[in-house]
């Protein structure tokens, strides 16, 4: 999942370039991204892996990318122009580009597509050969898509606002529950259908945006510090001597647990593959295993005989929290470990495909909590409760979706 | 009937407001316009007035003098550029005509981007850029690819177009930012120097700014200035601050003469930048400056007012503002201008209202204006006046009894309101769908102008800007010092009275 559009008004302005950050700012989400560039010659489409060493996007004043696979790219041809969409969520992208395709109007193209209410659990970009774009977020408004601009240049549309920051623009608003944008370089035009909810997947803040992003309106960062501290006003009875992040998402979170604990937060494990994703990275077990282990390789001789606070974002499989503890406790002789997890537990895979995790792989729904403290071998293991991120998001005017966080 | 009678060159949205807002004056006078298009909102003010509309270029000396030896009139106010840079001010004042409007020689602060930046580094003048010309196409390229985060303008005032910013919001982007603007200020240079004979440099590079802009126009004898109203425009063609450069897609003022977001200090600082200015140029000139001189300004973190360039003339949008905003008699302020006795005039204005300005611009404007030309306009005049709005025309032509589309911003739309911008704005927004085409073209404005989401932005950014330069300021600093691995500490001195030793 994540999308991205560019769409610079001058026509001889390489937005392949610009794109390139975009998609930078994405690939935390994935490891295959699907392209089409709008040029002189029409649309050229690709797919490339934004972690390999050498890539880049042909050269066009307009991009639209998605990730791979939770985000999908479809093309088609209508009697006078052909038209690419990237879609995440439940819908095809394919079909919304054949039904763009089909109009000559794109405003009459997009009022036909959005009415569909098997749009509403989607967002997409599109672009047209006739040199237009558009933008839809879906009326439950699961997927967020915000809106930036690059001076005079170009305008931006990208499913969290880092990568917008990254082509050099500023972030200006998210678009709203059933809300849909269209232009070229001569108009831009949107309106808000009915019925909208904002119902922003919750696992985009738990996990899957950047620190340095907004996703629909939310400071990420502020609000994983104001989970982490607010799952530590639930656990403050226990004594702690240190508190420890698991890298890298998990790092705000702890250190809002040990702020509000007022205990000190240590770095505990050292990357030698970088900020590789292994959640998420297309590894086999063993594989992953091993990556694992090459991003947690532990620093000597810091908690020798202290009980400590180990804080983790998310817990899926267990496999991360998993080599944790047992590099921890097989290196420095810890004395007590409590897991706290700024997340409710993940007991389905997302209906809207959000993430594609096999339901029997998830640690939270296969055993209770006995069991998963005997399988990780821990003495604590502390879940955000739901309430507390709902009424946090629910303050902005969010209710989130929590499919795969409730039965 | 008034024996006052005024002569009006020039017949866009600008000009139509100068016809309205003279036209509110006790004198109650005649109005005569020379102008080459049929604007038919001043038409229908010359022929209520008792005066006559004529047909004639604006800039070109001859016609404006012929109009002006037919009519006799008492003043005569010019309203674009244009003709001050073609000596049309020069010839009817050579021919005794009492003018509103400053000489092609003064007016070279607007028309000439270099000759003002200069003037104000030797002068001293707060809120001034570092800067740098160029004649060379090849030069310019090669300076704008070197100093990277830069403006590029036409060193030429060109009707406000051809402005590119190349920001460097992020080193990782500067290399295409670089590249980018080598190319793009060559092609500038060149079809600078093929359009403009009239002036030495093509190509201005300054550097970038960042900030909350706003308006200042001020009227002013030479020795007296008055400021007027500050508005904002906004300079995008799209809602949301997004697409392409325009002339000015509207414009908000109110509720007094500051916004929510400039202080009554910043605006006392702005005037002062624009006295200092005039000072300067009877100094250098040895001419006084007569007419209206608005400064295009930025709120910025290092100097505080800021100044981006100067218009030798009212604003437009901005102008359209005032139609609300001014209560004392308008006429008489631009009579006592060009008469030299500015300084017993007093300016009034209408306290606690909130003026929005939209604009309508038929779809192409401006990347595509072919496209926008020659689309027939229909607008409910009496269904918008019932809303308390005013309309005013611009980038229209009336042939034949039908309203054309000339390719620019068509109309604008003013709408006013004691409760607030959203209000005004609201009031706009129900006015422009009495606003359509014939042939079902499409028609664009900007919802947002005058939105609470928006106001709240410039505040913010506003609110950044002021803690950046009180600082500065409070620490007396005039450098900016950088420190460059391998080469040393490096400075720029802003107190300096040259932009780049070169």
């Amino acid at each position: 999942m994540g999308i991205l559009l560019t769409f610079f008004f001058e026509t001889d302005q390489d937005s392949g370039k610009y794109s390139y950050y975009g998609i930078m700012g994405l690939r935390h989400r994935g490891y295959r991204a699907s392209y089409a560039v709008l040029n002189g010659n029409g649309i050229e489409i690709g797919r490339i892996n934004p972690w390999s060493e050498k890539w880049s996007l042909p050269k066009g004043y307009a991009v639209i990318a998605g990730i791979e696979p939770m985000a999908s790219l479809g093309l088609a041809s209508g009697n006078t122009k052909k038209v690419a969409v990237v879609s995440e969520g439940l819908c095809d992208p394919e079909r919304v580009a054949k039904i763009l395709a089909s109009f000559k109007k794109i405003d009459e193209a997009s009022s036909e597509v959005i009415s569909k209410e098997s749009m509403d659990s989607c967002a997409f970009v599109g672009l047209t050969s006739d040199g237009e774009f558009i933008a839809y977020r879906g009326r439950n408004g699961i997927r967020p898509l915000s809106l930036g601009g690059y001076g005079f240049e170009s305008v931006y549309f990208a499913t969290e606002t880092a990568p917008i920051t990254l082509m050099g623009g500023e972030y200006r608003h998210d678009l709203r529950p059933g809300e849909v944008v269209y232009g070229s370089r001569t108009f831009l035009e949107s309106y808000v259908l009915e019925g909208g909810k904002r119902t922003t997947s919750l696992f985009e803040y738990i996990y899957l945006a950047r620190p340095d992003s907004y996703v629909d309106g939310i400071n990420v960062y502020l609000f994983r510090k104001t989970m982490g501290a607010k799952v530590a006003r639930r656990h403050n009875s226990t004594h702690i001597d240190v508190v420890v992040g698991v890298p890298e998402t998990a790092l705000p979170y702890a250190l809002g647990y040990a702020e509000e604990r007022n205990v000190p937060l240590e770095l505990a494990f050292v990357s030698t593959v970088g900020r590789m994703r292994t959640a998420i990275a297309p590894l086999s077990q063993e594989e992953r295993l091993m990556a694992l282990s090459l991003k947690l390789n532990p620093v000597p001789n810091v908690f020798e005989g202290k009980s400590i606070a180990i804080v983790d974002d998310s817990v899926v499989t267990g496999l991360t929290l998993k080599t944790v503890v047992h590099k921890l406790r097989r290196t420095q002789a810890v004395k007590e470990v409590h897991v706290i997890v700024s997340s409710p537990k993940i007991i389905n895979a997302c209906p809207y495909g959000v993430n594609n995790i096999d339901p029997n792989t998830l640690i939270a729904r296969v055993l209770d909590d006995e069991k998963i403290k005997r399988a990780l071998d821990v003495d604590d293991l502390i879940w955000l409760s739901l309430d507390d991120a709902l009424e946090y998001l629910r303050s902005f005017g969010i209710d989130p979706c929590r499919r795969c966080m409730s039965s | 009937m008034s024996k006052f009678r005024v002569l009006i060159v020039g017949g866009g949205a600008r000009e139509h407001a100068l016809t309205l807002l003279v036209s509110k004056s006790r004198l109650e006078p005649r109005i005569f316009v020379v102008s080459s298009n049929i604007n038919p909102g001043i038409l229908r003010l010359c022929k209520s007035s008792g005066g006559k509309y004529l047909r004639g270029k604006p800039t070109n000396p001859e016609d404006v003098l012929k109009a002006a030896k037919e009519i006799s009139p008492d003043l005569i106010i010019i309203g674009p550029e244009e003709p001050l840079f073609s000596r049309v001010t020069d010839v009817l004042r050579n021919d005794g005509f009492v003018v509103f409007g400053p000489s092609s020689r003064t007016s070279l602060i607007e028309k000439d981007k270099g000759f003002a930046r200069n003037l104000m580094w030797k002068y001293k003048i707060p809120g001034r850029l570092r800067y740098k010309t160029f004649t060379d196409p090849e030069e310019a390229a090669e300076y704008a690819k070197a100093s990277g985060d830069s403006v590029v303008k036409p060193a030429r005032q060109a009707g406000g177009r051809g402005v590119r910013v190349f920001g460097e919001t992020a080193e990782h982007l500067s290399r295409i930012a670089r590249e980018a603007a080598a190319t793009y200020t060559k092609r500038l240079a060149e079809m600078i120097m093929r359009k403009y004979k009239d002036i030495e440099s093509s190509i201005i590079v300054e550097e970038r700014v960042e900030g909350v802009e706003y308006t200042l126009m001020t009227v002013t004898d030479g020795n007296t200035l008055i400021s007027l109203p500050v508005v904002e425009d906004h300079p995008h063609l799209y809602p949301w601050d997004l697409g392409p450069e325009t002339g000015g897609m509207g414009s908000i003022s109110g509720p007094s003469f500051v916004l929510p977001f400039i202080t009554e200090e910043e605006f006392k600082e702005s005037t002062k930048i624009v006295k200092m200015t005039i000072k300067s140029l009877l100094n250098e000139l040895k001419e006084k400056y007569v007419g209206a001189i608005s400064g295009q300004m930025m709120l910025t973190s290092f100097w505080g007012p800021t100044l981006i360039e100067y218009y030798a003339r009212f604003g437009d949008p901005e102008i359209g503002n005032l139609l609300f905003m001014i209560k004392s008699d308008f006429l008489e302020l631009l009579d006592s201008a060009a008469r030299g006795k500015l300084s017993s005039y007093k300016l009034e204005i209408n306290d606690n209202i909130y003026v929005v300005n939209k604009a309508i611009a038929p779809e192409g404007y401006p990347l595509e204006r072919e496209k926008a030309k020659g689309h027939p306009i229909s607008v409910n005049e009496g269904e918008i006046r019932k809303l308390g709005c005013e309309i005013l025309y611009g980038g229209v032509n009336l042939v034949d009894g039908e309203l054309l589309t000339t390719g620019s911003r068509a109309l604008e739309i003013v709408c006013s309101s004691e409760k607030g911008f959203e209000d005004a704005s609201a009031l706009a927004e129900k006015a422009i769908n009495y606003v359509s085409t014939y042939d079902g073209y499409r028609l664009i404005h900007r919802w947002d102008i005058g939105a609470h989401s928006h106001i709240k932005i410039r505040l913010r950014k506003a609110r950044l800007a002021r803690l950046a330069y009180t600082r500065r300021r409070a620490k007396g600093l005039l450098m900016v010092y950088d420190w460059i691995p391998g080469k040393g500490l490096v400075f720029f001195d802003y107190s300096s009275s040259k932009s780049l030793s070169s």
